[in-house]
């Protein structure tokens, strides 16, 4: 019968289905809702008292029976106010403004249906399934995350409350979107070095190309409909505009000295010289003594390669490794003949399909230094948010130590390995996680590894 | 192993020849010097001035032929700019000079690679 659709299969199978059923327009049977229906406060008000002559083809399932009842009886008991007790069940709920009905039919049931003037179509019931809150998670938990934060085990911070929050990260670039959905309301303050290295009052928050929006998305982007991309989500970004092109050196310079004016702790900067240079020196040790960490890339030239100043034994140098646990061709490594931290990098994060924001509103996946080293700045804000009193010298061990050698891994181009932001929280505070402290309501859904 | 020294590049003598290069156009070149640690931030100033001064004299240039530019204390460095090669090493000769670098740098950002947009 025409006005049957895919319902006899299941019916077959199991002895009756869940059918919706269209109802003409102008029936009887999408008069208005019955008060009690009303009162229930739906906006589509489902009419729980249909007229009889359609109750008539549906029935209550066995299994359905309990929860049903017991659905009908507390609802009742709101209604009325009075203590809930045995009522009797409807076998069809009516959407008036929506012009359907839905209910259990059996065979028989969905025959009769189909043989009145007033129905124009029986079909199944779409299959909804309630998403579920998530129980202690203190944060929102995004629908995904990238693989990244899930191998630095970022999110299991998160589960506990530390997601950056009240921590300011420096980050010298290219500058940033301020305008990006993912980084909404996650600028701090931001500053724009011109050509010359002067700076430029009263600068929106703008990017001159697109590295500096991917990697600030790295470090604090807030979760969108991509995902979850940034390490520490709530923290916020003081971000210089210093590259590229024109007096470059002493746009950075600048930066650097504005991030030392600002009292920021953590500084993330994927850029450098190819090769060794000394000039910086005083600079980074003006950082440390400031109690700056400086997180630098390493730089993507392969073995036997660096930049300087990511190359310096008093920062945290950052190469790449992908999701495999292999460090590639590309991620720059170095012995120095130093008697300090002679072995460049110090550590390795995720640097291989990396998804970020871009600006315009767009997102875009890239390899390289760059991308790992906001990931272990991002990871810094974790931790500072954890224990805000820590110096940079604690900041460093904790997340050295954390670290750990793959056996996909060698030293000589990984050095201590991936760091693990569990242990890392451990060695800084000298405890095990806490328990989750907030409970919210999260999506339930499987988490699955965006890229 | 590498040394913790300038690399071929960055070393004195391979930056000068770059900026006579680029200097003997006749167009002002700018150069970010940088100091020895042995140079007190606060001293950073009035010992660029002196710099400048000595490296003007030096090399037989007006006093205005060399001009200080922007000083960062914190990174005990300053820039020049002169249109003379010859000062540019007259301030690489001072003692309290540890390495000086062209302002300008085309390779300082380390490309990403495999870009993908909108995955």
């Amino acid at each position: 019968m025409d006005k049957i659709s895919g319902v006899m299969d299941t019916i077959e199978a199991a002895g009756y289905a869940q059918v919706l059923v269209k109802i003409s327009k102008g029936s009887p049977l999408l008069a208005a809702a019955p008060p009690a229906a009303a009162a229930a406060g739906a906006g589509l008000a489902a009419a729980v008292a249909p007229a009889n002559s359609l109750e008539s083809h549906f029935l209550l399932p066995k299994q359905a029976q309990p929860e049903v009842l017991a659905t009908a009886a507390a609802a009742a008991s709101v209604t009325t106010g009075r203590r809930a007790r045995s009522v009797a069940p409807p076998k069809v709920r009516v959407f008036p403004r929506l012009g359907f009905a839905l209910g259990y039919a059996d065979e028989a049931g969905v025959q009769g249906l189909a043989a009145r003037a007033d129905v124009e179509k029986v079909m199944p019931a779409p299959e909804l399934s309630l998403i579920r809150p998530v129980v202690r998670t203190a944060a929102a938990t995004p629908r995904t995350t990238t693989w990244g934060i899930q191998r630095l085990k970022a999110d299991q911070l998160w589960a506990v409350g530390f997601t950056g929050k009240g921590v300011i990260v420096g980050h010298l670039d290219t500058g940033v979107d301020g305008a990006h959905p993912a980084l909404a309301n996650a600028i701090d303050s931001f500053i724009e070095f011109d050509l010359q290295g002067n700076r430029v009052p009263g600068a929106a928050a703008r990017d001159s190309g697109e590295h500096g929006t991917h990697t600030a998305g790295t470090i604090l982007g807030r979760a969108t409909g991509r995902g979850a991309f940034g390490m520490a989500p709530d923290a916020k970004l003081a971000s210089a505009l210093v590259i590229e092109g024109g007096e470059v050196v002493a746009r950075i310079l600048g930066g650097m000295e504005w991030i030392v004016e600002k009292e920021i702790r953590i500084l993330s900067m994927s850029l450098g010289l190819r090769g060794f240079t000394p000039a910086f020196q005083s600079i980074v040790d003006a950082l440390r003594a400031n109690n700056v960490l400086p997180i630098f890339a390493a730089g993507n030239e392969g073995v036997n390669t660096s930049r300087s100043p990511g190359n310096y034994a008093n920062v945290l140098s950052i190469g790449a490794t992908a999701s495999d646990d292999t460090v590639p061709d590309f991620s720059s490594s170095e012995q120095f003949n130093r008697p300090d931290n002679p072995l460049i990098p110090d550590l390795v994060a995720p640097g291989v399909g990396v998804l970020s924001c871009i600006p315009g509103g767009l997102y875009a996946q890239m390899d390289g230094t760059s991308m790992a080293t906001p990931h272990v700045a991002g990871l810094a804000a974790l931790l500072l948010q954890a224990k805000p009193d820590a110096s940079t010298d604690d900041l460093e061990n904790a997340i050295q130590n954390s670290c750990v050698l793959p056996p996909t891994m060698i030293s000589a181009r990984a050095n201590r390995g991936v760091p693990d932001a569990v242990v890392a929280f451990q060695r800084l505070t000298g405890g095990p996680l806490p328990q989750a402290v907030v409970a919210s309501a999260a999506p339930r859904r499987r988490r699955r590894a965006a890229a | 192993m590498a040394d913790p020294v300038e690399s071929p590049q960055w070393q004195a003598d391979a930056v000068l020849k770059r900026l006579q290069e680029r200097a003997s156009d006749g167009q002002p070149v700018s150069v970010q010097v940088f100091m020895s640690e042995s140079v007190k931030p606060g001293d950073i100033s009035s010992k660029a001035e002196e710099i400048v001064r000595d490296a003007a004299k030096n090399s037989g240039l007006p006093s205005d032929a060399i001009r200080v530019g922007k000083i960062f204390p914190l990174a005990r460095s300053f820039s020049v700019v002169a249109d003379n090669p010859d000062a540019f090493k007259a301030i690489v000769d001072s003692k309290d000079v540890k390495s000086i670098l062209e302002s300008e740098q085309p390779d300082i950002l380390p490309k990403p690679l495999n870009r993908t947009p909108n995955p």
